[in-house]
């Protein structure tokens, strides 16, 4: 193990001890992250699932562009919003990960504010 | 749960803060809608959410809140056993109160349910039958 993979394992292990979440962002395909690359891809992971399920219900509902998503399971909270600030043309989407239920609007505030890399 | 109950905090949720529509279902029989659209549109919808529910379970997949946040109006998609919500609003703000308020609604009529098929309900009088 090199020293940055320990130190993002190290982030990781802290983030999760004290149940602080993991930021994250993400556009035109590929996302980052501090909390390590398997923390990233699941983050990704969760952000297509989410997006695609927003687009099912999106379709059927006649609602426009999503803009944020979130999901509950277990212990955990997971979800993204888009920056407004950044390129309509490759918006990109700020998110996070964290290990205990949390009110949905101020985490998708925290996840707009924070700086993940 | 009595259905004065049930239809009462149905109307209760209905009628706060910016809630649109409402679509109450045990698997996919609808147990109560109040969508633009009617029938086929709840119908349309319970199918969706009993499609993607599958895929939760196929993937080992365990969520039971979800929301999703659009230019014009939001979602919310509560799931609890073979019980889903949904909830249409306007305002993204409210998505918390909301959430909470159908948790609560949800757990009691889940309750309510399965003491009913357990023949564990309280007569109506307060006495238990025994």
């Amino acid at each position: 193990m090199n020293s940055a993979d320990a130190s993002t394992n190290e982030f990781l292990s802290e983030a999760l001890r004290s149940r602080q979440a993991r930021f994250f962002r993400a556009s035109g395909g590929s996302a980052k992250g501090r909390s390590g690359a398997e923390d990233t891809a699941r983050f990704a992971k969760n952000l297509m699932l989410l997006q695609e399920c927003a687009r099912l219900f999106g379709e059927r509902l006649g609602m426009k562009a999503t803009t944020s998503a979130v999901l509950y399971e277990r212990e955990e909270t997971i979800g993204f919003t888009f920056d407004p600030s950044s390129d309509p043309q490759d918006a990109e989407a700020v998110g996070a990960i964290v290990n205990q239920r949390v009110p949905m609007r101020p985490f998708l505030e925290s996840a707009l504010s924070s700086d993940p890399l | 749960m009595k259905p004065k109950t049930f239809s009462g905090s149905l109307s209760v949720i209905r009628n706060a803060g910016s809630v649109q529509g409402l679509l109450l279902a045990r698997g996919d029989q609808i147990l109560h809608c109040d969508l633009m659209g009617g029938e086929p549109k709840a119908r349309e919808m319970t199918t969706l959410i009993e499609d993607i529910s599958v895929y939760f379970e196929e993937t080992q997949r365990n969520p039971d809140q979800l929301f999703f946040e659009y230019q014009g109006g939001n979602v919310l998609l509560l799931l609890m056993d073979q019980y889903r919500m949904m909830i249409l609003f306007q305002s993204p703000e409210e998505v918390d109160v909301i959430a909470r308020a159908c948790r609560s609604f949800l757990k009691d009529y889940a309750m309510g349910q399965f003491m009913v098929a357990q023949g564990l309900h309280k007569a109506s009088s307060g006495t238990v039958r025994t």
